[in-house]
């Protein structure tokens, strides 16, 4: 009996430690983020054009350019978002 | 003891503390009345149960009454940060749409230079070509350059 008055105060004080009821959703991620980087492209066997070469190896380039490009912009995304989620207080 | 707190939450502002009011005041009445009808031997096994429920209602009147000021604060404080992160999320949303217009300027950019490189390619295919046999050796090694380590 004792203890239950003990901890009956105790109880109520703690209802002062609750948390504020106010939720928060994820940001959304633009889905051209969401895409892999696809496999370097493949010269065909018995190439010997050198002209064929280079518009495979150009190719490969460009895919680079495009996945540096996703790269770059996650990192933009992640810092204004975090910005904007650090914001609220 | 968070769940009175919560069902608290429910109780809309402009009423909140009228129903403190009701609490106390029922809870004085009942106690009040459990010291009167002892004289009255009819209803006088009802003078316990009032009392302890008078007493109850008292104390829960008085809490709630105490938690008022603390609970409009909150209050207060929630609708705040409700309205920070209503315009947190609106602003996500707008840097979300700059970001995905940004994406597909600079990709529609890298094609077209692409295709350009290409042009130029076809136009000087047979200057490139000239001069220069591919042997099967270099293809292979661009193309196991090309697969990495995962082959």
């Amino acid at each position: 009996m004792k203890k239950i008055l003990t901890l009956l105060p105790m109880a109520i004080l703690l209802t002062g430690c609750l948390a504020t009821p106010v939720k928060r959703t994820f940001p959304e991620v633009p889905s051209e983020l969401k895409t892999a980087c696809p496999d370097l492209k493949i010269i065909n066997e018995g190439t010997e054009q050198l002209s064929k070469v280079i518009t495979v190896v150009t190719e490969n380039y460009t895919q680079y350019h495009e996945c540096k490009l996703k790269v770059d912009i996650w990192i933009l995304w992640y810092d204004k978002q975090k910005e904007i989620f650090d914001s609220v207080k | 003891m968070w769940q009175l707190n919560w069902l608290l939450s429910f109780i809309p502002d402009s009423i909140f503390i009228y129903i403190t009011y009701v609490l106390m005041g029922l809870g004085l009445a009942l106690y009040i009345a459990s010291k009167l009808i002892a004289w009255l031997p009819i209803i006088s096994s009802y003078k316990t149960p009032s009392e302890i429920i008078g007493v109850i209602l008292l104390v829960a009147g008085a809490y709630i009454f105490g938690s008022y000021g603390t609970e409009m604060a909150w209050r207060e404080r929630v609708k705040e940060l409700e309205e920070k992160v209503a315009k947190a999320e609106e602003e996500s949303k707008k840097t979300n749409s700059v970001i995905k217009e940004k994406i597909v300027t600079k990709v529609k950019e890298i094609m077209v230079f692409q295709d350009k490189i290409k042009e130029v390619i076809v136009e000087k295919e047979k200057i490139i070509d000239a001069q220069c046999k591919i042997s099967p050796e270099a293809v292979a090694i661009l193309n196991d350059s090309a697969r990495g380590a995962k082959k």
